[in-house]
């Protein structure tokens, strides 16, 4: 696709979206849960 | 930051003309061309770009095999009808029962603050009389909601986190200290158990030997605070003295940072409304203490729908996210709880269903021993749904169903990072839990925007500087070899 380029496309993004996945996910614990981010 | 919508995609323009395309279902990011973004302004442009429509249409159509669903929805076995549409989205079929993995008790329905914004009636009570928690009640329901989370199927191991609300929960230490032996005991032996403890609490209270307590217990503790001590002791002041409030919080904090490393999480929670919309200042305040918080929770919440103030807290909170982002990337972002929820989602590509776990994962207590679905529904009839271990099924299966469809959210862009929203505030502002409040929506979406904007950003530069690195690491080799080459001419 001409207009839309996905921001995962190439390998070099692949690492880039692991690494990036990897550090919110060691912020929030494996699983992605609902959380209560309104009120607590 | 400008949006525009074509079915299931939405496209953001950035303050610096970057402009980034979402798949709503897929959660999938994408970078958009100047050409694409001019054929979104209307429909009648679409249809002189018949290109890019084409385009627009191919990416809508895709359903992508890397993005899931949520834990609760990954877990159903229920057989759904998939709708392929224009607007993507799963609908539940037969319900199931909840899976409680939350207690939440309320030791203490009092409070030694009065906050003027207080939602808890107004003085920590939630209009009760009955101020501390019946101990024997909240033992009964430790027990068998524990039981009940190790009876459910396909589950070789599971968290349970006991989590002690008030008013103030800290006005009772030693119950606290208590119901958590108490767990711990029922559930010894249970090797695929992790049980853990959380508290939310004003911090006022926490003594050396408080802390000790929270420590040895590895509680995950957040602290409410709601930013600079002329600002926090005008809208938290102490209900009995005239003592400021944010010198005792901040002692309880100084006890907390001796105990960090034990400590599960310290977490921080400001509330923001027609009381102090300062939410900038109050984050620099708040990152200047030398704690390293592991949330920041940045929530707005009024009694009465206010346009204005609504605005002034996107604003705020765009603000908030530019000096993060520009501190500490997405990492410091993600502190924030508002980001941290979309970005999660979208770094992991998992839809939510559900804005939270009420009645599905979390089981709320009064002090009483009356249950709720969620702790802001505490004293309300309508919403009781059972007492001491007595659930009313009629009651807790209403809430079984996805929260994007019992609120009717199936055609927001934002539903699957939202999950429906909070039912709390919908019925505190429409009277509905499930009638959407506007003004919610509308934040939801700009933090949404934000976060996606930001996450796209971070990507880009990150890709950016690794081709860099490559490029310069590659010529770098080149004109190695080259000097090589030119040392062997020499030398021949």
């Amino acid at each position: 696709m001409k207009n839309i380029k996905k921001i995962k496309a190439s390998e070099e993004s692949k690492k880039s979206s692991n690494a990036i996945t990897r550090e919110l996910l060691a912020k929030k614990g494996k699983k992605p849960v609902d959380g209560c981010p309104e009120i607590n | 930051m400008e949006v525009r919508r074509f079915k299931d995609l939405l496209a953001i323009k950035s303050p610096d003309q970057e402009i980034w395309g979402f798949h709503a279902y897929n959660l999938d990011i994408a970078s958009l061309s100047e050409e694409l973004w001019s054929a979104l302004a209307d429909e009648n442009s679409l249809r002189r770009h018949p290109e890019q429509l084409q385009e627009l249409e191919d990416w809508n159509n895709e359903i992508s095999s890397e993005a899931q669903d949520a834990w609760h929805e990954a877990q159903d076995t229920r057989q759904r009808a998939h709708h392929k549409t224009d607007i993507q989205h799963k609908a539940c079929g037969p319900l199931k029962a909840p899976k409680i993995k939350k207690l939440s008790l309320n030791i203490a329905q009092i409070c030694n603050l009065k906050c003027g914004y207080c939602a808890a009636g107004g003085d920590g009570t939630y209009g009760s009389d009955t101020s501390k928690i019946d101990t024997s009640i909240a033992q009964e329901q430790i027990r068998y909601f524990l039981a009940l989370s190790a009876k459910a199927p396909k589950n070789p191991s599971y968290e349970f986190d006991i989590r002690f609300l008030g008013g103030e929960p800290l006005l009772y230490p030693s119950v606290i200290r208590e119901l958590c032996l108490y767990a711990a005991l029922c559930a010894a032996g249970q090797d695929n158990l992790h049980l853990t403890f959380s508290v939310t609490t004003n911090g006022t209270l926490i003594t050396p030997k408080v802390a000790d307590m929270l420590a040895d217990l590895r509680f995950a503790v957040t602290i409410s605070l709601d930013g600079q001590p002329e600002v926090n002791d005008r809208t938290r002041p102490a209900k009995t003295t005239k003592a400021s409030s944010t010198i005792m919080t901040l002692k309880g904090i100084s006890e907390l940072q001796r105990v960090r490393p034990q400590l599960r999480a310290l977490n921080v929670n400001s509330v923001f409304g027609d009381h102090n919309m300062k939410i900038h200042d109050a984050y620099l305040y708040i990152t200047s203490l030398g704690v390293k918080w592991d949330e920041i929770n940045l929530l707005y919440s009024n009694n009465e729908q206010n346009e204005f103030n609504n605005r002034l807290y996107i604003e705020e909170m765009r603000r908030v996210a530019e000096t993060a982002f520009r501190r500490g990337g997405l990492a410091e972002l993600s502190t924030i709880k508002q980001f941290q929820a979309p970005l999660v989602r979208i770094a992991a590509r998992t839809r939510i269903h559900s804005y939270c776990g009420a009645g599905k994962s979390l089981i709320q207590a009064d002090t009483r021993g009356d249950l709720y679905a969620c702790n802001w529904f505490m004293n309300d009839p309508d919403e009781k749904i059972g007492a001491r271990t007595r659930l009313k099924s009629d009651k807790i299966m209403r809430y079984q169903n996805s929260f994007i469809e019992l609120n009717d959210c199936q055609a927001c862009w934002a539903r699957h990072l939202c999950g429906g929203g909070c039912l709390a505030v919908h019925k505190s502002q429409t009277s509905d839990k499930h009638k959407k409040d506007p003004d919610f929506c509308e934040r939801t979406r700009a933090i949404a925007s934000m976060a996606i904007h930001y996450y796209a950003k971070s990507f880009v530069a990150e890709s950016n500087a690794e081709s860099y690195t490559e490029n310069k690491s590659e010529s770098h080799t080149k004109s190695k070899s080259e000097n090589k080459n030119k040392n062997d001419e020499q030398r021949n």
